[in-house]
């Protein structure tokens, strides 16, 4: 089946668990955050999406190939980057984004795609010092972040302008100014979390796409926790943390709104954080789970998707909650598109019927909790 | 609240819970959060399911609700609020974020259910938010709240008039307030700080009017006040002006009302807002300085004002004493019986025609209904037995009903216009020439024939003014009732129409009862006299039966006041509810007016019922069928004859007896069966439909009697053993009756009365 990217727009994949979000921010001009391209979904049966070989379909040609201007790596996570070798091998890519946390990772510690994503830039790395920050496209790379690598002598002479750090903008795509269609506020990493878990140095960051007086912005927030979400919320000014998408973190964890603090035997929900996310929301506002289809509850020690962080979710957004692997059901899905134009901000209706949600209602359960006082239609013995 | 309550409540909610599929979860139960409530859940609600329209709200995929289970519940009924104003102007929301789910609790809350229709209504309201369909024509727009000061006690402020519009700007100026009681202030009206004149027993309340919201809860200290009411252009210098000037107007012992309105209330079916008000009450301490502020500005010392301002916006925060409102603002309120057949009588002036049991209870109803005016005649004087069934005190003993009922009812309506006359009605009202005086309906209460019959004549005399006129009456055991009202273009008065009721109980099954309640002459079955030998006879009857009854019977009135054309007549019969369904066989009765034959003062005015009438033309048509249409035709009137009144009403017309004979010229009654016929008639109908004359065609001439037509009459008065005393003749001249009508009673000793004549 054919797709085609809005004109301007965000699309987020069904990849299962794992993030693909793709940005298409002018003509020409496409921008894609992560990816987890699963090769079990070259079945046809699986309602998993090969997500390189659709992108293959639908990026703008340039030079006879398919072309990205960027590929923004939040982190170096199997879920992040999976398929990134394919894609590599098929796709002309302008510019890498990453943190500098790709070239700390011990080798044996990342899959073979964050490998290859690492080869790849640390050739353009190489590259740009050489030449002074003077590279074409295909060589170009923005290094997002602190760390005390970035000054030992491998990386000392990387130009400033391939870097940027938390409270930067940034406006400038693969060498080209977009600042009057594109803008990238940085919130994270922040620098005392360089070393940290892996998933708290995630690239985080709200994009803001123009068109004209209109504007679509998403909140992009990697895998981070409750403290840095909160440290992000607390420091920013409210319009870099506005936002019309929210990816839910960490394919919609819970532990974003429920945290256990030093001193405390379990988790408490943290409702400073979701009035905080409720707040800093636009007038039409989704949250979104890149995830396999949230189950209605959870055990203990369960990986996300979390039920509990779908509930939460779903009472703040102001236009609803959308999983990407049950949009717009399970059987069948399709990726969940939002649309940037003139008049404004929109999500894009699936082209497919929606299956429908199960029929019911609270005066189904209440009737049946009440109980009905039928006759029994079975008989029952006694000794 | 009871273990078993608190336990059960939660069990519900965790069977519903489990029953919903994730629909419904249980986010937290918190223990004893408020002393009302002892405890609260959180609840998620999914809203997926929902169907959303356009003219809905956007809900959240789940809503978060506060359920608070109070002390006694199941007995008492939960509440629930949401954790934001989001819901904040929809239908039944309070303050908010506060949900009213039940407009009638006491009615519509099911203990046994507990918190399973609770939760019913929650989705019902989410539902009705989504798809746009919550109605809210029938509760009040909630405005929001001022939590009143305990300190106050029940010191009540009510709103009795409606406020002036603000425009867009604030309004400043002069709340007129009377003082009832100590618990008790009403606000009067209002007025421009330019342009202020208060009665001698009136106070001065200041009054700010915004032209722009207040927050859902009203502020609770002068600082969060003054913030409040900055938006809407109101600094705190035009509030201390406005505060100085009323307080300047008292006496300086007294506290001072402060009326703070916002546009934030509104009626059922309209976008227009009206002002919500909340009253602060500043105890004569806070008046002093007030008045002190209010010397710096007449001294023209602003500078020192405005010291003294800022002072007080920096000072620790002095709380606001909020004080209970009370509202009777016309424009916001919404009468009880709106809608009711008694609405009939609001803004009406009603003349009432005595005061005892019925009189005095309908007055009360009256004066409750919003009549503009009553005028009450009556010259009866309150005895100690009417106490039983009459709402007089024991200390009204002694004092004319007339004037304890006044006192009574100006208890009731402070603004009702009442006048009472210690008069006997056959004088005042019903002898003046404007017997109505100025009333838009008369009911007479009397029971009294010689009432009906007079109002009868001076309605008939006296043609400047009709209004409708009701009659009321109650049978010798309170058990039934019969209502005439006639109409102020009907052909007659309420005597005319209690003649036809009584006809109709004369010829329906079922309703002899009514006839010896109502029409049984001169001799009641068993005369009551409460004094025996001294005093009037009247009926055996408790308070409850007259007031069941006089209910009732104001009702049909009202009820045919309303819907019944001016040109009709009609007459509801009304029982005690254990008398059956039976007894109410022909409970209501309308009537058409009569063809009429009008005299002057001295003549006898003819009243022809519409049956007649076209018993008549049939009778001439037919003679003209069976007889050369030359000849005459005739044949007997019956009806009835009342001299008081002057009246004849001629109820029934028979064609030629079979030994009549006719010629062109002549034509001669028989009596073949006449007085057979006239006996059976007078039987049936107790009295009311008897012989009354004869009837005759003139084909060639005009309508007026010959020669032979006053021998006849003669012959029929003088005759030997003729018991008649007067005869009415009627001819119809031209050909099938389609011509002139001409009519008029002769007399014994006295000769015809007038010749009446109609095209």
């Amino acid at each position: 089946m054919s797709f085609e990217l809005p004109a301007q727009g965000f699309v987020f994949w069904n990849v299962g668990t794992g993030d693909s979000t793709t940005i298409a921010i002018t003509e020409g001009v496409v921008m894609q955050v992560d990816l987890h391209h699963l090769c079990a979904a070259d079945d046809e049966d699986d309602p998993r999406c090969a997500v390189v070989d659709r992108l293959e379909e639908c990026l703008p040609s340039k030079d006879g190939n398919p072309y990205l201007s960027v590929f923004a790596l939040t982190h170096p996570d199997l879920d992040h980057c999976q398929g990134f070798k394919d894609l590599l091998g098929r796709v002309t890519i302008g510019e890498l984004w990453f943190t500098p946390r790709v070239f700390r990772e011990y080798h044996k510690d990342l899959c073979e795609d964050a490998q290859a994503f690492r080869r790849e830039a640390h050739r353009r790395l190489k590259k740009v010092i050489e030449n002074k920050g003077s590279v074409a496209a295909g060589d170009r790379i923005r290094v997002i972040g602190y760390d005390e690598l970035l000054e030992e002598d491998n990386y000392r002479e990387l130009p400033r302008s391939c870097f940027s750090v938390p409270g930067h903008e940034v406006t400038t795509i693969d060498g080209v100014d977009r600042s009057d269609v594109f803008r990238a506020f940085i919130h994270a990493p922040f620098k005392d979390n360089a070393e940290g878990e892996r998933n708290d140095t995630s690239l985080a960051m709200q994009v803001t796409l123009r068109n004209g007086d209109a504007t679509g912005k998403v909140m992009l927030l990697g895998d981070q926790c409750y403290p840095t979400v909160k440290r992000i919320f607390d420091l920013s000014d409210r319009e870099d943390t506005q936002w019309n998408v929210f990816l839910a973190p960490h394919h919609c964890s819970k532990s974003v709104m429920y945290w256990r603090d030093a001193g405390e035997e379990e988790a408490s929900r943290k409702q400073d954080i979701l009035d905080e996310i409720e707040a800093s929301s636009e007038l039409t506002g989704y949250i979104v789970s890149s995830s396999a289809p949230v189950p209605a509850s959870n055990g203990p020690g369960d990986n996300p998707p979390h039920a509990l962080a779908k509930e939460r979710y779903e009472e703040i957004a102001p236009s609803g909650f959308l999983c990407t692997q049950e949009h717009p059901n399970e059987e069948s899905p399709e990726p969940i598109v939002f649309a940037v134009d003139e008049e404004g901000f929109k999500y894009v209706e699936p082209s497919t019927e929606s299956a429908g949600e199960k029929a019911r209602s609270l005066h189904i359960a209440v009737g049946a909790a009440r109980g009905s006082n039928d006759a029994p239609a079975h008989r029952v013995g006694h000794g | 609240m009871s273990d078993q309550g608190l336990s059960w409540a939660l069990e519900q909610l965790e069977s519903v819970e489990r029953a919903s599929d994730g629909l419904l979860k249980i986010v937290r139960v918190h223990r004893k959060p408020f002393d009302a409530y002892p405890l609260a859940v959180e609840i998620s609600l999914s809203t997926k399911h929902l169907r959303y329209d356009e003219a809905g709200v956007r809900l959240r995929d789940r809503e978060r609700l506060l359920l608070l289970v109070p002390d006694d519940f199941p007995f008492q009924l939960p509440a629930v609020g949401v954790p934001h104003v989001r819901f904040a102007g929809l239908p039944h929301v309070q303050w908010g974020s506060h949900i009213c789910l039940y407009l009638s609790p006491s009615t519509e809350w099911n203990p046994a259910d507990g918190l399973f229709g609770f939760l019913e209504r929650i989705e019902d309201w989410l539902s009705g938010a989504a798809s746009g369909t919550l109605v809210d024509v029938v509760g009040p727009i909630h405005p929001p709240v001022a939590y009143t000061s305990p300190r106050l006690g029940a010191r009540a402020v009510v709103i009795c008039s409606n406020t002036p519009d603000p425009g867009s700007n604030a309004w400043f100026g002069i709340a007129r307030l009377k003082e009832r009681h100590d618990q008790r202030v009403d606000v009067c009206g209002f007025m421009p700080t330019s342009n202020i004149s208060l009665a001698d027993d009136e106070i001065a309340g200041a009054a700010i009017l915004l032209s722009a919201a207040l927050p859902f809860e009203y502020p609770s200290t002068f600082q969060d006040l003054v913030v409040c009411l900055k938006p809407g252009g109101v600094t705190t210098k035009d509030l201390l002006k406005v505060l100085a000037h009323a307080a300047k107007l008292n006496n300086p012992i007294y506290p001072l009302y402060v009326l703070i309105g916002a546009p934030m209330r509104r009626m059922p079916g309209s976008d227009r807002k009206y002002q919500h008000l909340a009253v602060w009450y500043l105890n004569q301490g806070t008046v002093s300085a007030i008045r002190r502020i209010s010397e710096l500005l007449d001294a023209g010392e602003e500078r020192n004002v405005d010291d003294y301002i800022r002072t007080l916006e920096a000072a620790p925060k002095a709380p606001i004493e909020w004080c209970k409102m009370m509202e009777a603002r016309p424009e916001v309120t919404i009468r009880r019986d709106d809608q009711t057949p008694m609405n009939w009588f609001k803004d009406k002036c009603v003349a009432v025609l005595g005061a005892g049991a019925l009189g005095a209870t309908v007055c009360e109803f009256l004066v409750r209904a919003g009549v503009k005016k009553l005028s009450i005649y009556d010259r009866g004087i309150i005895s100690p037995g009417i106490l039983v069934r009459q709402p007089f005190t024991n200390g009204d003993i002694g004092k004319l009903k007339v004037e304890a009922l006044k006192t009574r009812l100006k208890q009731i309506r402070r603004d009702l216009e009442i006048d009472v006359y210690d008069a006997d009605v056959l004088k005042r009202p019903l002898g003046l020439d404007d017997w109505t005086e100025g009333a838009d309906v008369l009911i007479d209460a009397t029971a009294n024939t010689s009432v009906l019959a007079k109002l009868e004549s001076v309605r008939q005399q006296h043609q400047t003014r009709r209004i409708p006129t009701v009659s009321m009456v109650v049978g010798p055991k309170a058990e039934r009732g019969v209502v005439l009202l006639s109409g102020h273009e009907y052909s007659g008065g309420l005597l005319d129409v209690s003649r036809k009721a009584k006809l109709a109980a004369c010829s329906t099954n079922g309703m002899s009862e009514y006839l010896t309640n109502f029409w049984s002459g001169n001799n009641p079955a068993q005369p009551f006299q409460p004094e025996p030998g001294c005093s009037e006879s009247t009926f055996v009857g408790s308070a409850a039966d007259v007031v069941t009854l006089a209910g009732m019977m104001i009702n049909c009135a009202a009820r045919d006041l309303a819907s019944i054309a001016p040109s009709q007549a009609s007459a509801f019969f009304v029982t005690q509810p254990w008398l059956g369904t039976a007894a109410n066989s022909a409970a209501h009765l309308t009537w058409e007016r009569d063809v009429v034959l009008s005299a002057d003062a001295s003549g006898y005015e003819i009243r022809m019922e519409h049956s007649a009438a076209e018993d008549l033309h049939k009778w001439i048509d037919q003679g003209g069928r069976t007889a050369s249409s030359t000849d005459e035709t005739g044949g007997v009137l019956f009806g009835e004859i009342n001299d008081a009144c002057q009246i004849a009403w001629i109820t029934e017309v028979t064609g030629p007896p079979p030994d009549s004979s006719a010629s062109p010229v002549e034509f001669t009654c028989g009596t073949v069966g006449v007085q057979e016929s006239n006996e059976m008639k007078r039987a049936q109908s107790k009295n009311s439909v008897h012989f009354l004359g004869l009837w005759h065609t003139h084909p060639d001439s005009v309508a007026l009697p010959s020669t032979i037509d006053l021998n006849s009459a003669l012959e029929l008065l003088y005759e030997k053993n003729s018991g008649l005393s007067k005869v009415l003749m009627l001819i119809s001249a031209g050909k099938n009756g389609k011509g002139q009508l001409g009519c008029g009673v002769f007399r014994r000793n006295i000769g015809t009365t007038q010749w009446l004549m109609q095209n």
